[in-house]
């Protein structure tokens, strides 16, 4: 799992490569609230590259989307891959996060 | 020229030494020799004077003797004459006008002095007129008088001169005749070493390839010098003329040796063509799981592998190893290759009938007294049974259950020895599941830097862990273990592997993964892997596999997570069987009773605030899997999953 950031102004973007998963949840868990604590308040997930997601990675994203909801900040998805997108569908998280195509549109919305 | 100059400068220095020498000796003696003389002259002059005055000066017959004196300053280097009498008057002299003030205070030393007898000798100096030699004659015993006669040094000194330039402008003239002759005579020399000299430089960047040209006056040197430089100028062209030669070989060598080298390559790959590498090579066949790997030392090998179906229920496979290494071997290794082939089949249906044949064939005409180890197995795919022969090869190894075990030797020669061997045969049970490894020696030989053998400890070691792999798995993580033991050290022996699983006779057979897995992490990992295998390898759809392995995630981590109160190790036993419609995956846990299906579902409408944290993976194996199902038997959970593909969306 490969972890990755960039900037685009103010929003903080951080790309995944390979899948969040039982061995992995912990590294991103921490990398995420990481950022959180050095201020980052507009965080853009770019999943272009993640493979697979389970459980375990997508109770990480919703902790770390409920903190930054907390600090009234703003956390959006893009770039899901069709698998990714269905267990996303299927377990509500399209709809409680927003969750965007590409990264330009995501950008634009921040 | 830098020698010519070092030599010249050496003559210069040399010559200018000996005309200095020269010059000053010969002032020296001529100073001497002058000064003797002039002195011997003057005294000769003051006597003849004093012995022929006596009278005259008695009776001062001053006009004689004027006449008298006169006569004498003719005479060269005379500088003065005087006469004083006894009282120290200077009564003739000739100095023009008078006599000079200065000159009065010579006589005083010799008045009133008495009997004097004899002449008197000195150097004087007179201020403002310069040295003389002095020579003091006494008239009559000095009571009449003395003649004075002085001769001039300074007229000495200038001759001296004189002489001593003239000598050395001859000796400046003669240096520079010696000097120019010297030149010429070393040039003549220096010069062809100086020519071979700069024909070195042109020779070390002289392109040998565009052939010798050694120029003619390189040729007339040693012609014309008889000497050293004549023997130097011939081992020059010597030596090109022989390095010329060496070029032409050293290309030709080349040329040979790629050449050979690209037809050592045009071998390997025919070599490598006699091997069958497409796998699976029955693919209709799904009684048995076959893979098999030759990588070889150098371009051409010694080993090989080969298998085919002697009849519609018989699998004929074989591993063997040629004695020796390089072309003779793989020379070696095509003949018994393509005769293993001939020699099975109908009418040698059996591992020890083909061997047998196949011995007498190759032991034949054996000239070159090669050998072969071979192991040959007949694998019955209806029974799980194998026949079997092995001719001095390295026993292959049985993984039943996880358990490794050695299959044990038949004590056959090896093939090319001699004729007329009456093989042996062993026998031995497949089930479903069990694994027969073949290898040869290059695998168990192979060696790290500090030259230890890979080992058949090691090897097996490695398939203990392999339970449950593919064939193809398995060699993989045989192949992968070596490489990383013998680490930088060079392949010395080609290293093969040809691995047959037993899957049962088709009519029981449904493609079925079994494995046990620790409750650990690092398991699920593992597991998650040979799922991936299974199902690439029997053709799952790629959508079934990545719901399978979501939901198979899932459910796995509940059971880690939950299903133990201690921290102890336990086992989980998953089975998954696929009939090409249907996936059907059993996990089995012995522990606590707990039935993931009665796990409350997640409200998926709540919104981000309310949303909990947990619950979501029981809800992913529902919607990922078609069909769930618990039930508890004995002391297990046993969770029952089943899917089949979904068109893609």
């Amino acid at each position: 799992m490969e972890i990755t950031f960039d900037d685009a102004g103010d929003v903080k973007i951080v790309r995944f490569e390979g899948m969040i998963d039982t061995v992995t949840a912990a590294e991103v868990e921490a990398a995420l609230m990481r950022l959180l604590s050095q201020g980052v308040s507009k965080m853009l997930l770019n999943f272009e590259r993640l493979s697979y997601i389970n459980s375990i990675g997508l109770r990480v994203i919703l902790v770390v989307a409920k903190q930054i909801r907390r600090n009234e900040g703003k956390l959006r998805i893009c770039s899901l891959n069709d698998r990714v997108r269905e267990v996303f569908d299927i377990t509500g998280f399209s709809s409680i996060l927003t969750v965007v195509d590409s990264e330009p549109e995501a950008l634009e919305a921040f | 020229m830098r020698l010519f100059t070092k030599t010249l400068i050496l003559i210069v220095i040399l010559f200018a030494v000996i005309a200095a020498a020269i010059s000053i000796l010969s002032a020296r003696n001529l100073h001497n020799a002058l000064t003797t003389e002039y002195e011997s002259k003057a005294q000769a002059i003051a006597q003849g004077i004093a012995d022929s005055s006596t009278e005259i000066l008695l009776n001062r017959n001053l006009a004689t003797m004027q006449a008298i004196i006169d006569q004498f300053i003719e005479i060269r280097g005379v500088a003065y004459v005087f006469v004083s009498d006894v009282n120290g008057e200077i009564v003739a002299h000739t100095f023009v006008p008078a006599v000079p003030e200065e000159m009065k205070g010579l006589v005083a030393p010799y008045q009133r002095r008495g009997v004097i007898s004899g002449l008197e000798t000195s150097r004087v100096e007179v201020e403002g007129f310069g040295s003389f030699i002095h020579v003091a004659a006494p008239i009559l015993a000095g009571v009449a008088g003395f003649v004075h006669v002085g001769m001039d040094l300074g007229y000495i000194e200038a001759q001296i001169w004189s002489v001593v330039i003239k000598q050395q402008l001859l000796m400046l003239a003669i240096f520079l005749i010696v000097v120019g002759i010297a030149y010429i005579a070393v040039n003549r020399i220096v010069q062809p070493i100086t020519r071979l000299a700069d024909y070195t430089q042109t020779l070390a960047a002289h392109d040998f390839a565009a052939g010798l040209d050694i120029p003619k006056e390189i040729h007339r040197i040693e012609e014309k010098n008889t000497g050293e430089i004549g023997e130097l100028a011939a081992s020059f062209i010597a030596m090109e003329t022989i390095l010329q030669q060496y070029l032409k070989d050293l290309e030709e060598t080349t040329a040979a040796k790629q050449r050979i080298e690209s037809e050592l390559n045009i071998a390997h790959e025919i070599q490598m063509s006699m091997i069958p590498k497409t796998f699976p090579p029955f693919p209709e066949r799904r009684e048995f799981d076959l893979y098999a790997k030759l990588i070889s030392a150098r371009e051409v090998g010694g080993d090989f592998y080969d298998f085919y179906f002697i009849d519609e229920r018989h699998l004929c496979f074989a591993i063997g190893d040629v004695s020796g290494k390089g072309v003779p071997a793989s020379l070696f290794m095509a003949l018994t290759k393509t005769l293993f082939r001939a020699t099975g089949g109908k009418l040698n249906p059996t591992a020890r009938e083909i061997l047998t044949h196949l011995n007498d064939e190759i032991s034949r005409d054996n000239a070159s007294c090669m050998f072969v180890t071979l192991y040959c197995g007949v694998l019955d795919t209806q029974t799980g049974e194998v026949e079997y022969t092995n001719a001095g090869h390295n026993p292959p190894y049985l993984v039943v259950s996880g358990n490794v075990s050695m299959l044990e030797k038949t004590g056959d020669i090896a093939l090319g020895v001699m004729e007329g061997v009456r093989y042996s045969a062993g026998r031995c049970r497949l089930q479903t599941g069990d694994v027969m490894v073949l290898y040869t020696d290059g695998i168990t030989e192979a060696m790290n830097a500090q030259n230890d053998f890979y080992t058949d400890k090691r090897l097996g070691e490695q398939l203990s862990a392999s339970q449950g792999e593919s064939s193809r798995g398995v060699i993989r993580r045989i192949l992968e273990d070596v490489r990383a033991f013998a680490g930088d050290t060079p392949q010395s022996d080609d290293m093969t592997m040809l691995v047959l699983r037993y899957r049962g006779s088709q009519a029981e057979h449904v493609p079925t993964l079994a494995v046990r897995l620790k409750n650990q992490n690092a398991e699920l990992q593992r597991f998650n892997k040979l799922m991936t295998d299974f199902g690439e390898e029997h053709g799952v759809p790629e959508e079934t596999r990545f719901r399978v392995r979501l939901a198979l995630d899932e459910a796995l981590v509940n059971v880690v997570r939950y299903a133990y109160d201690d921290e102890e190790d336990h086992d989980i036993r998953v089975v998954a069987t696929w009939d090409g419609e249907w996936l059907v995956i059993e996990v089995q846990d012995d522990g606590k009773p707990f039935n993931p299906l009665e796990t409350s579902q997640p409200d998926i409408g709540e919104s981000l605030e309310e949303r909990k944290v947990g619950g979501l993976g029981i809800h992913l194996v529902r919607n990922m899997m078609d069909e769930l199902s618990y039930r508890r038997e004995l002391d297990s959970n046993i969770l029952t999953l089943k899917t089949t593909p979904r068109p893609d969306a």
